[in-house]
């Protein structure tokens, strides 16, 4: 006798459950806020530097300039 | 308790010129690691710390570094703002010992000003090293105030500076010297005592705004009409005595105390300090009668391209492929960790977790590129070249209507590849030349920041692999011509009735780069790329992940794939049979765990290299999944070989499912409707969708052009290749050519500025105006060059390397045509090939 084919629920798979819907709300709420909090801090500034949301100096600025060598302080 | 002599508080003021060691001094008093750029531009902000002296709290103020107290920029007007408004109890001036004569300039001015001052004479060491030997006593007697010599950098002077700040706050207020300015004396002289007699400018100093409005100070023209907005008159006599002194002279007024102050600058040099090595030739000038020769300095600059472009892109990318299995392994690790994948779908959280992994690896990969690029800029800012690059590109800058200080932005941005267009265009704040100044903010983001070096490596790598360096030049330099052709532009039309100003430079000593300095800010720089993968990219991914995802594959279209799906699987059972080996996947769940240790072991299969490699993928999964050897390993029994065929069967039939699945939900998204709505503008630069989907994400930020490529050009389930060999083998089926990847290249080189760097548009111009410019018109640009790159390559039948030859001969000529001609004729004899280590002036 030949055996029956099992079957796969392929259109559970193909839906979303409510738990995934929450985690990438989550996920793209926190992306989101991320960046705009990013690009506030941008509009107003930091300490090292007024283009940048980095907490310390910005590693773009060649030090040379930034920090002048010694000898040219 | 406090005695008059010991106040509670003081307030002191660190002024002095750029680059004389205030942000020493100032973290010296104050025990402070403050990094103060001191730089024309890069920051204008006064830094405040304080430090105790017994009961006396002492706040420290320090300026930006400024050679005068005129209006000019925006440091000047900071510091002469802070000045004038906060009236520090003291002002210390602070200045290079080795270099007096420029210094004191600003030191008049101060003295003028009429706060208890101390001189600093700073780097005492380096002036001794040079010869020069400084009468201490005499400068004082010459200035009329305390000059404290200090080494700052090897904290020698600190007590004795604390000591004569407490002791000038102290003292009973008296003038320092006071400057006779010759001929201009009696004017000044008159205008002072009018001045002296009105109550509402108490407490400015009558002397010091009686010569700023001789110079025609237009801020302290200001001044004095909001402080005495009912006297006009004083305004007119100091026309009137500048225009009788012009008529006199024949020099106007503001030359004469300008040449006043630069003569007793020199006899107080003159008189106080004995040049001990005269007619010596310092090093770093002998160094520059080769480096900045004018026929020599181009050919040393271009060959510095080359090599670091062959150094860091070329020999990096071999770097790759000794990283790249380490993110393989990453992706591995992070594809066993999240749930199984589904036959046609994967849960949400694997596909996403994977996303955020493909994104990140794809940028991660360019580490070794990044770590050697940022350590030969590091070499070449340690070494002093940086800054005389500045000095080599401001004699062409000028030609295009830009400035000299234009240098700084430009190399913060990324003449050299590796910069980044938001410190770029904030650098711009220090230019005081505004017409150039706005076209400097326009044109910096052409620059190659270093989030533009992954397209082109990735593109170059795919389509370019026998001449990357070449490439790499021309687009390197294709930018800083753009950039130059289109300031040009802008300073003949929309920016042409802007105002201008004097440029002032200056250049270091050269400096042998230490192995540490290097490691450490390559490592720095590196590390702040990481970072932003880390973050921005990220996140940027998680929301295009998003606009990807949904609204997803129509209902009706889901129903068909199913189908499809379920005939393959039913097929698969069929050709088992009555197999023996059916039994270990009766459990459909089993089947989905067999279809998918089979896909991963496949492409481990093929991935390994060699023969011990390839047993070694058969022991690991053969001994793992023992159950599923019948169907996994080669030869054995008849049902053996038929379970295996039958899997490979199914195996193709999901692997074809998933990828027109993939494939019809990008392109069915919001994201990828935006990229298709678009290829009837792009398809002129044989742009398709996805291309157009990048280069939107990239507006974000540039990395995620590739991130997202990354992405598009999606792997399948169990595959771990590089975006080069996915996205060459996917194109070159699509029938894409070099021809594509240089119209991408020069539209991603002129593209707009990211959104981070628009927004600093904004601050800097404070303008909505110029911000929607400066995104609309490279735009255009980008487009019609890319367009026009694609369409004539396409009709002359060019490949990408000729087309892109072609491109760059024909910007070449262009700049030449137009930056040529003039300066042919005005050349300024300030350019000599023989630059001091000084300041250098152009009017």
């Amino acid at each position: 006798m030949t055996p029956t084919t099992p079957t796969l629920d392929l259109a559970a798979e193909a839906g979303i459950s409510t738990p995934e819907y929450v985690l990438i709300g989550l996920v793209v709420l926190a992306a989101l806020i991320f960046l705009v909090r990013r690009v506030y801090h941008r509009k107003s500034g930091c300490p090292g530097c007024s283009g940048c949301a980095g907490e310390g100096p910005c590693m773009m600025v060649p030090p040379a300039l930034r920090d002048p060598p010694e000898g040219n302080r | 308790m406090n005695t008059p002599d010991r106040p509670a508080t003081l307030r002191v003021a660190l002024a002095g010129q750029q680059n004389a060691g205030k942000s020493t001094l100032f973290n010296l008093l104050t025990g402070m690691a403050q990094h103060v750029a001191n730089y024309p531009g890069v920051t204008v902000d006064k830094k405040t710390g304080s430090y105790r002296d017994g009961a006396t709290r002492v706040e420290v103020v320090d300026l930006p570094g400024t050679y005068s107290l005129t209006a000019f920029s925006l440091e000047e007007r900071v510091a002469r703002s802070y000045l004038l408004a906060e009236a520090p109890d003291v002002v210390v001036n602070v200045l290079d010992a080795s270099n007096l004569r420029r210094g004191l300039y600003l030191t008049f001015q101060l003295l003028e000003l009429g706060f208890p001052t101390i001189i600093v004479l700073n780097m005492m060491d380096m002036a001794a090293r040079r010869g020069l030997e400084i009468d201490l006593a005499a400068l004082e007697t010459r200035l009329c105030v305390p000059v404290v010599p200090v080494i700052g950098r090897k904290g020698e002077g600190a007590e004795a500076l604390r000591a004569a700040i407490l002791g000038a706050a102290a003292a009973p207020r008296r003038g320092g010297a006071s400057l006779n300015y010759g001929l201009l004396e009696p004017a000044v002289a008159e205008i002072q005592a009018a001045l002296a007699d009105q109550p509402a400018l108490a407490g400015l100093s009558a002397r010091w705004l009686a010569v700023k409005l001789l110079e025609q100070d237009a801020e302290a023209e200001r001044l004095l009409t909001d402080r005495l907005p009912d006297t006009p008159d004083l305004l007119a006599r100091a026309q009137q005595a500048r225009a009788a002194h012009e008529a006199r002279h024949g020099r106007s007024a503001g030359d004469t105390i300008s040449a006043a102050r630069d003569q007793l600058a020199g006899e107080i040099v003159a008189t106080c300090i004995t040049d001990t090595k005269a007619g010596h030739v310092p090093l770093s000038e002998r160094i520059d009668r080769f480096l900045l020769n004018r026929w020599l300095a181009p050919l040393f600059l271009t060959a510095s391209i080359w090599v670091i472009y062959q150094l860091s892109i070329v020999q990096g990318y071999e770097l790759t492929k000794v990283t790249w299995p380490f993110l393989a392994g990453l992706r591995n690790l992070a594809a066993d960790l999240l749930p199984d994948a589904g036959f046609l779908y994967d849960p949400q959280s694997r596909a996403l977790g994977l996303w955020l992994v493909d994104s990140a690896n794809t940028l991660l990969n360019y580490v070794p590129i990044f770590l050697i690029l940022f350590a030969l800029i590091a070499m070449l800012e340690d070494s002093g070249y940086m800054a005389r690059i500045a000095f080599i590109l401001d004699r062409v800058l000028h030609r295009f209507g830009l400035h000299g200080q234009s240098t700084l932005p430009f190399i913060l941005a990324g003449v050299f590849a590796g910069g980044c267009a938001v410190p770029g265009v904030m650098a711009t704040k220090g230019i005081p030349d505004h017409r150039a100044r706005m076209a400097t903010i326009l044109t910096v983001p052409f620059m190659n920041c270093m989030a533009k070096i992954p397209l082109y490596t990735l593109l170059i790598n795919i389509y370019f692999p026998q001449s990357k360096g070449l490439m790499l030049f021309y687009l390197s330099t294709i930018t800083v011509i753009a950039a130059l052709l289109v300031a040009k532009l802008l300073t003949v039309s929309v920016l042409r009735k802007e105002e201008t100003a004097p440029f002032v430079m200056e250049l270091p000593h050269y400096h042998l780069p230490t192995v540490s300095g290097v490691l450490r800010r390559a490592l720095d720089r590196t590390w702040m790329y990481i970072q932003k993968v880390g973050t921005t990219v990220l996140a940027i991914a998680v929301v295009i992940y998003f606009l990807l995802q949904f609204p997803g594959v129509a209902p009706d279209r889901q129903a068909q794939y199913q189908t499809r799906a379920e005939t393959a699987i039913t097929q698969f059972y069929a050709a088992m049979g009555e197999n023996p080996h059916r039994t270990v996947v009766d459990d459909p769940a089993r089947l989905v765990e067999l279809v998918n240790v089979y896909t991963d072991y496949r492409a481990a299969k093929l991935n390994a290299q060699g023969q011990v490699a390839s047993d070694k993928v058969d022991a690991k999964y053969l001994g793992a999944h023992p159950e599923f050897a019948p169907f996994l390993a080669r030869g054995g029994d008849a049902d053996t070989r038929a379970a295996g065929r039958a899997l490979k069967q199914l195996a193709d039939a999901r692997k074809t499912l998933r990828r027109e699945i993939r494939q019809e939900k990008i392109e069915t998204s919001l994201l990828g409707q935006i990229g298709r709505g678009l290829e009837p503008v792009t398809q002129f630069a044989d742009f398709d969708w996805k291309i157009n989907v990048a280069l939107l994400a990239s507006f974000a930020a540039r990395e995620s052009s590739v991130a997202t490529l990354g992405v598009l050009f999606e792997q399948d389930e169990g595959e771990n290749t590089t975006l080069e060999q996915r996205m060459g083998a996917e194109r070159a089926d699509q029938g894409y050519t070099a021809l594509t990847a240089v119209a991408i290249m020069l539209f991603f080189a002129l593209y707009p500025p990211c959104l981070a760097t628009v927004i600093m548009v904004r601050i800097q111009t404070d303008s909505y105006r110029w911000m929607a410019f400066s995104i609309v018109f490279p735009t255009i640009l980008g487009l019609a060059v890319a367009s026009a790159v694609f369409t004539l390559g396409t009709m002359l039948d060019l490949t990408g390397l000729q087309m892109m030859t072609a491109v760059y001969v024909t910007a070449l000529g262009l700049l030449l045509v137009v930056g040529l001609p003039k300066p042919t004729l005005r050349r300024s004899p300030a350019r000599g090939p023989q630059i001091r280590p000084q300041m250098e002036d152009r009017q």
